[in-house]
């Protein structure tokens, strides 16, 4: 079909800087979370607001690192506690970067166990919006 | 009763429509071909072969008052078929466009049609007495391919829904086939300027139908995504929802408030609205448990079977569903007053279902509103 690089993708989100500051303070609190052996509660707070609209990949990294180092950090027994805890718009920014750790191609093992309790919860609509969606973590 | 009824017609089917009494059934076998089927005792036999289009037919619509066949095709073309002699005849749609014919809708009235296509806009055609041929004037607006028209049930309104994530409701107002003397639903808009656009979907969005009512639309889109735009308030509220299957292809209402969705998963699906719409249930149940799923087991099973015995194709690859391929069009066979008791679907398995509400309903435990 025709030139699907000339859709757009809806303007919206938040100035780079925002993003950098909201970055860096979830990242104080997953820290905080991950030290006190509490990575669960974390999860919700670091999967918010995701970077899909700025077009600076060194802002999407910066999230991604915080989010997969604290899915890392999850004990296997865990995992399904914290997924079920989730509403679907978090399911599926779970789900694109449990791809994008996956892509990265270490720990994939710990990923594999979060693709596999995810899919459970979420069915299979949430593999299709993270390889459909032109919103990238 | 049972539940459905399987007719294979070929190997794989891109379109179907019925005529007005559902004795015949017109398909496309994914090629440049029409055949039109006429049910004989309990089998299907093909009648006619329709073959003016060069490439594959996309789509088919069959008018029920005035008989008239409508394809379109990548060809770029659109015919109109009338019956004649015992002979379909193909009249040419002069389109003037650079890019495949995508869909065909019939207006209700019938005195015109809308035509998508990949160069990115709508062809609203229209009857011109003194050339005699079908002449159409262009809705631009589209920033991509359109995948699907459907017209509001006032004759006038036209929803589309575009590969650019968005669905655009038009105006389709044309003098020279409506006349003077209706009454506009928004005024005097210009043509060609959408009145409403919506973009909850982030995919292309496959499919999308107005309620019988015409009060609601519906629309979904590649990314599992289903929403319905109700359009008692101005402007529209929509309700999205997430949907855990695989993408929907097609939509159709069978009541004001139950919404059949078919597509990737190869099972209708029925979404029903109390107080909010919502994934009711899947349609088509296996009679053996341990149907959902049912699917990748035993694609799991293919490939367990080739590492632990080296054994290849051997498992059953069968699906648990009357369909064993991604259903890609609905369209009502019986319907009463915007209440469709039996409906039937094609895929690129090559079947034609036609699907039993009533009977669904009381062997599955299904709903319907």
């Amino acid at each position: 079909m025709a030139d699907e690089d000339n859709v757009e993708v809806i303007a919206g989100g938040k100035s780079d800087a925002e993003y950098k500051s909201d970055i860096a303070n979830r990242e104080r609190e997953c820290t905080k979370a991950l030290n006190m052996g509490k990575p669960q509660d974390a999860l919700p707070i670091a999967l918010a607001d995701p970077p899909i609209y700025t077009k600076t990949q060194a802002i999407k990294d910066q999230n991604a690192t915080v989010v997969l180092s604290l899915l890392g950090g999850f004990k296997e027994k865990d995992i399904e506690a914290s997924v079920n805890g989730l509403n679907d718009d978090q399911l599926d920014v779970l789900m694109k970067y449990i791809y994008r750790g996956l892509a990265a191609g270490e720990n994939s093992a710990v990923f594999l166990k979060w693709h596999e309790v995810v899919l459970k919860k979420g069915g299979m609509g949430t593999i299709i919006r993270t390889i459909s969606e032109k919103k990238t973590v | 009763m049972s539940t459905h009824e399987i007719e294979h017609l070929a190997t794989c089917i891109t379109a179907h429509a019925w005529n007005a009494d559902r004795s015949r059934v017109a398909i496309c076998p994914n090629n440049n071909e029409v055949h039109v089927y006429a049910k004989q005792g309990t089998s299907f036999v093909c009648e006619h072969i329709l073959s003016e289009h060069d490439q594959v037919v996309t789509c088919i619509d069959w008018a029920p008052k005035t008989n008239r066949i409508l394809t379109s095709s990548q060809d770029r073309n659109a015919y109109v078929w009338t019956f004649k002699d015992g002979q379909w005849k193909p009249v040419l749609v002069l389109l003037r466009i650079n890019r495949a014919a995508t869909h065909v809708k019939w207006s209700p009235q019938e005195n015109k049609f809308a035509v998508a296509t990949g160069a990115k806009l709508v062809c609203i055609c229209f009857f011109e007495e003194e050339h005699d041929w079908w002449a159409s004037n262009h809705i631009k607006k589209h920033k991509s391919t359109v995948l699907k028209v459907d017209w509001h049930p006032n004759n006038l309104l036209l929803a589309t829904s575009s590969s650019d994530f968005k669905v655009r409701v038009f105006d389709a107002y044309i003098r020279k086939a409506d006349g003077r003397s209706v009454t506009r639903p928004y005024g005097e808009v210009p043509f060609g300027e959408p009145i409403f656009e919506f973009n909850e979907c982030s995919s292309w969005v496959h499919a999308l139908k107005w309620s019988p009512s015409g009060n609601s639309l519906a629309y979904s889109s590649h990314d599992s995504v289903f929403c319905v735009a109700d359009f008692s308030t101005n402007p529209p509220t929509v309700e999205k929802i997430k949907l855990r299957s695989l993408p929907l292809r097609d939509l159709l209402y069978i009541t004001e408030n139950s919404i059949v969705g078919v597509g990737y998963d190869c099972n209708p699906l029925l979404i029903t609205n109390s107080g909010g719409w919502k994934f009711s249930d899947e349609m088509d149940k296996a009679s053996t448990s341990g149907a959902a799923g049912a699917e990748a087991t035993s694609a799991r099973k293919l490939f367990q079977n080739k590492v632990d015995l080296g054994e290849s194709s051997k498992s059953d690859t069968k699906l648990s569903t009357a369909h064993q391929n991604c259903i890609s069009f609905i369209v009502p066979f019986k319907s009463v007053g915007g209440v469709v008791s039996d409906f039937s679907t094609s895929g690129l398995d090559g079947n034609v279902i036609i699907w039993h509400v009533k009977a669904l309903e009381a062997k599955n435990k299904l709903k319907v509103l």
